[in-house]
């Protein structure tokens, strides 16, 4: 009679359901493991060492197929020069559609007894796994059936190893864009990109800055319609004169932008997606070198000047066919002598509008009146301003007291009064006050001159400017006096600004600190 | 060494040493480079060593080889075991290159580096067809000799050439209880979860023990070791080092996740047997009668048994070769490294037994 009940079983079903126990717990390990590998060389590394353990084989292998040939994905148990010959097609067969196994005397060259090879790849074969034994013991089906699933945990791990080197080429690339762009976005120079049609496709923030055009007014839009004749700028940039490199080079170009000239430095590279342009703002520094055009031309004339007169006397004086007499000789030397003043006068102010650039200057503070110093300084401007102005000095009877170095002072106020004098052509009232205000004394220098034009008042304490650089109103100067006489008074701790209108006259201020 | 040296009757080319006991290792190297007498000298201290004439306690057991026998000695320190392991085993058998067959002999330290990487690193350079043999070493003193020096680190490679084979023979006495259990998590030799439970626990069910304290686990574990079972139906046993406090098992080599695993039984039957195993199994691979031997026996198996144990062991493998009785050396050690078959050779809880054939 059959019984129903299930009896245990026997101990050699035992180790039957024991080794197909273990076949599982392998086969899980095995893909716990293909799964792990970050790479292809480690999933060869990881995989072939696995395989020699779990078979009890000394060789283990995986080796790749494609259009390119064979390339060894890796290999356990192999010498450099064994593993290699594995990629000659006449060693071991790749073509095989399922597990194969092989016993022999020298399998694989390398004295190998029993080999299984299983392919992996789906629909199409990607390659084939191998372990190999050295020692006398074949494989049987359970081994080449292990093999077989090991074989398809490779394929699966090689497409997932490529769609994550896939996905990892796509971050970087998507990280290097972002970078670039931070990067384009955070430089000083101007940057955009126009595409073949003549559109801008990228506008980053400098050159917002620079230009004062907004990214949203001139992305996907023609920049020869923000900047007219920028066609014929871009052109020229672009012109290969360089035998077909693409090299960028920079030109300095005057661009018109809103009615405003600027001038940029602008260089330009051709790439597929169209033309890049970086560009910075040169504006400041041709204004720059235009003061300086400016003050070599008026520092010669302003030399040439005196020179002449010098020159002249000289001449004249060393004639030995004319008798000048004594008055004439005399009249002839003070000229010289003025314009010898004059002279050594502007070679100061050119000397100290240098120094004034580097630290070396030093000030000697002490108190200092300066009603008193005004008076003085009022008194020489009489004796060599002619009649037709008149001076006067307004200040309380008690002395103000200021901290400053007294030769600099002088030489601030001798500035200001000289200015108000030569800016005063027909002549008027030049007015000094002098009075306390809270902490400071407030020093003023009033004139009914030629005044200051609005946009004119900003510039003209900086160095080498002048209001009248053609000298139009006939008003001659080498354009540092203001700068000299700011730079000392900001050394003083003090202040000095200006008020004026044209045809009005001008008020300039100087406030020190009270001593 | 000296009537290692005089036993040999020709002058000699490699000697190799076993130290058991208190003893200075610098001075022992320098010693051991004297009584050489030109010849190299490599070696290990063992928490015993083995000799033909007994278990050596606090002593030495020596062996010597012919300079008619090919034979180099490498060292390679360093961190990284694969390389120190591929850097010495190179080293070493540059001297028996050409020669048709060879051993590699691998003396390591147990507390430096990993073991399985150091014989994966030899197994690079030496292959499939050397056979790999040696152990860790053990003893209070922990060292290796070779050159004259005593090495506290990294590994010592020792390649001796023949023109027959020399065999190899590995053998445990571990029998598993048949109830395998698979490893759901783990961290390199730390095993966590078996079968998704803290591994602690389903180890002591396993073997039908309520808690213990941690000295007793100890002891529980040294004779109660995990394996591997192998798809041959072989098993391959895993030393179980302690636990830790989140009740996971400290083994002494990596076991994978997903692995099968069973608890195993020791007796000192079985531990006698395997000795005989191992010997038959070297032997068989000879194609001349043994003329020297050297084993490596896990000192764990005899610990708990105690030395009564270890002579019964030693009297086993003695007989086992028969007679005449091969020159022998050995010794006690904390790992062992034993391939002749496969390509791992990283064992615990075993004999590893390496016969050479006598000289033409």
């Amino acid at each position: 009679m059959l019984s129903s009940r299930p009896s245990a079983p026997s101990t050699d079903g035992r180790d039957q359901l024991l080794r197909r126990f273990v076949e599982a717990a392998r086969r899980a390990q095995f893909v716990s493991l293909v799964n792990r590998a970050r790479s292809e060389a480690e999933l060869g590394d990881l995989l072939t060492a696995e395989l020699c353990e779990a078979f009890e084989a000394e060789i283990a292998f995986v080796l790749a197929t494609g259009e390119e040939g064979r390339s060894l994905v890796g290999a356990y148990g192999l010498q450099l020069p064994e593993a290699g010959r594995l990629l000659d097609r006449g060693l071991l067969d790749c073509s095989i559609e399922v597990p194969q196994r092989l016993e022999g005397q020298n399998l694989l060259s390398v004295g190998a007894r029993a080999l299984v090879v299983a392919p992996f790849g789906a629909t199409t074969p990607r390659g084939v796994v191998g372990v190999a034994r050295l020692h006398d013991e074949p494989f049987d089906e359970t081994e080449a059936a292990l093999l077989e699933a090991v074989a398809a945990s490779i394929a699966h791990a090689l497409e997932r190893l490529r769609l994550a080197e896939e996905l990892d080429r796509l971050y970087r690339r998507s990280h290097e864009r972002a970078q670039a762009a931070r990067v384009i976005d955070s430089i000083a120079d101007g940057v955009l990109l126009v595409d073949d049609a003549g559109i801008v496709q990228l506008w980053n923030p400098a050159a917002e800055a620079i230009t004062g055009l907004r990214r949203e007014a001139v992305v996907g839009r023609p920049l020869q319609e923000l900047i007219p004749g920028w066609s014929t700028v871009a052109d020229s940039l672009l012109t290969d004169d360089d035998g077909g490199s693409s090299r960028a080079r920079a030109s300095a170009v005057p661009v018109d932008v809103g009615g405003r000239e600027l001038w940029l430095s602008i260089s330009a590279v051709g790439l597929e997606e169209g033309s890049v342009f970086a560009f910075h703002d040169l504006s400041e520094e041709r204004k720059l070198e235009q003061l300086k055009a400016d003050f070599i031309a008026t520092v010669s004339h302003e030399l040439r000047t005196p020179l002449a007169a010098v020159h002249g006397a000289a001449k004249t004086l060393l004639r030995e066919d004319v008798d000048l007499g004594h008055d004439v000789s005399r009249q002839l030397l003070t000229l010289v002598s003025e314009q010898s003043d004059r002279l050594a006068q502007m070679v100061d102010d050119i000397l100290l509008a240098s120094r004034l650039e580097s630290p070396e200057l030093e000030l000697t503070m002490e108190r200092v009146d300066v009603a008193g110093l005004a008076e003085q300084v009022i008194a020489g401007a009489r004796m060599h301003a002619g009649e037709h102005m008149t001076f006067a000095l307004v200040a309380p009877r008690s002395p103000q007291l200021v901290a400053a170095d007294r030769d600099k002072l002088r030489q601030v106020l001798t500035n200001l009064i000289g200015n108000a004098v030569k800016y005063s052509p027909a002549g008027g009232r030049v007015e000094v006050s002098a009075r306390a205000e809270g902490s400071h004394v407030e020093l003023a220098v009033r004139d009914e001159g030629l005044g200051i034009a609005p946009s004119e008042q900003r510039l003209i304490f900086e160095k080498f400017y002048r209001a009248d650089p053609t000298m139009t109103r006939g008003v001659s100067g080498s354009g540092l006096g203001l700068y000299i006489s700011r730079e000392l008074v900001q050394r003083m701790g003090g202040t000095i600004t200006v008020e004026s209108q044209l045809g009005e006259g001008s008020t300039f201020v100087v406030r020190l600190p009270l001593q | 060494m000296e009537r290692a040296i005089a036993e040999l009757g020709s002058e000699p080319g490699l000697v190799l040493v076993f130290l058991a006991g208190d003893l200075e290792p610098e001075a022992v190297a320098a010693e051991t480079r004297e009584a050489a007498a030109g010849a190299l000298v490599a070696g290990m201290t063992g928490t015993a060593a083995i000799g033909a004439d007994g278990v050596v306690e606090a002593g030495c057991s020596a062996i010597a080889f012919s300079a008619s026998v090919p034979a180099g000695v490498g060292t390679a320190e360093g961190a990284d075991g694969r390389k120190s392991g591929r850097e010495a085993t190179s080293r070493a058998m540059a001297a028996i290159d050409g020669v048709p067959h060879g051993i590699v002999l691998l003396l390591v330290d147990s507390e430096s580096g990993d073991q399985a990487e150091i014989v994966a690193g030899a197994y690079a350079v030496a292959g499939g067809r050397i056979p790999l043999a040696g152990g860790a070493a053990g003893g209070p003193a922990r060292a290796r000799f070779a050159d004259g020096r005593a090495l506290s680190d990294g590994v010592v490679a020792v390649a001796v050439g023949s023109t027959t084979p020399i065999g190899v023979g590995v053998a445990h006495g571990c029998v598993p209880r048949r109830i395998p259990s698979i490893v759901t998590r783990s961290e390199g030799p730390r095993v966590i979860q078996l079968d998704g439970r803290p591994a602690q626990d389903v180890y002591l069910e396993t073997l039908g023990v309520d808690a213990v304290a941690d000295d007793e686990f100890e002891v529980l574990a040294m004779i109660h070791p995990l394996a591997e079972p192998e798809l041959s139906g072989s098993v391959r046993p895993r030393y179980v080092r302690g636990r830790d406090g989140d009740g996971a098992l400290l083994c002494a080599t990596s076991i994978e996740r997903n692995a099968a695993v069973e608890v195993c039984d020791q007796t000192p039957d079985t531990v006698v047997e395997s000795a005989r195993e191992a010997v038959a199994d070297a032997v068989s691979q000879l194609e001349r009668p043994v003329g020297a031997a050297l084993v490596f026996d896990c000192a764990a198996r005899s610990a708990w048994f105690g030395t009564p144990l270890a002579e019964r062991e030693l009297e086993a493998v003695l007989d086992a070769f028969g007679e005449p009785a091969p020159g022998l050396a050995g010794a006690y050690t904390r790992g062992e490294i034993g391939r002749a078959r496969g390509a791992k050779g990283d064992r615990n809880h075993s004999v590893v037994v390496a016969a050479f054939g006598t000289l033409d």
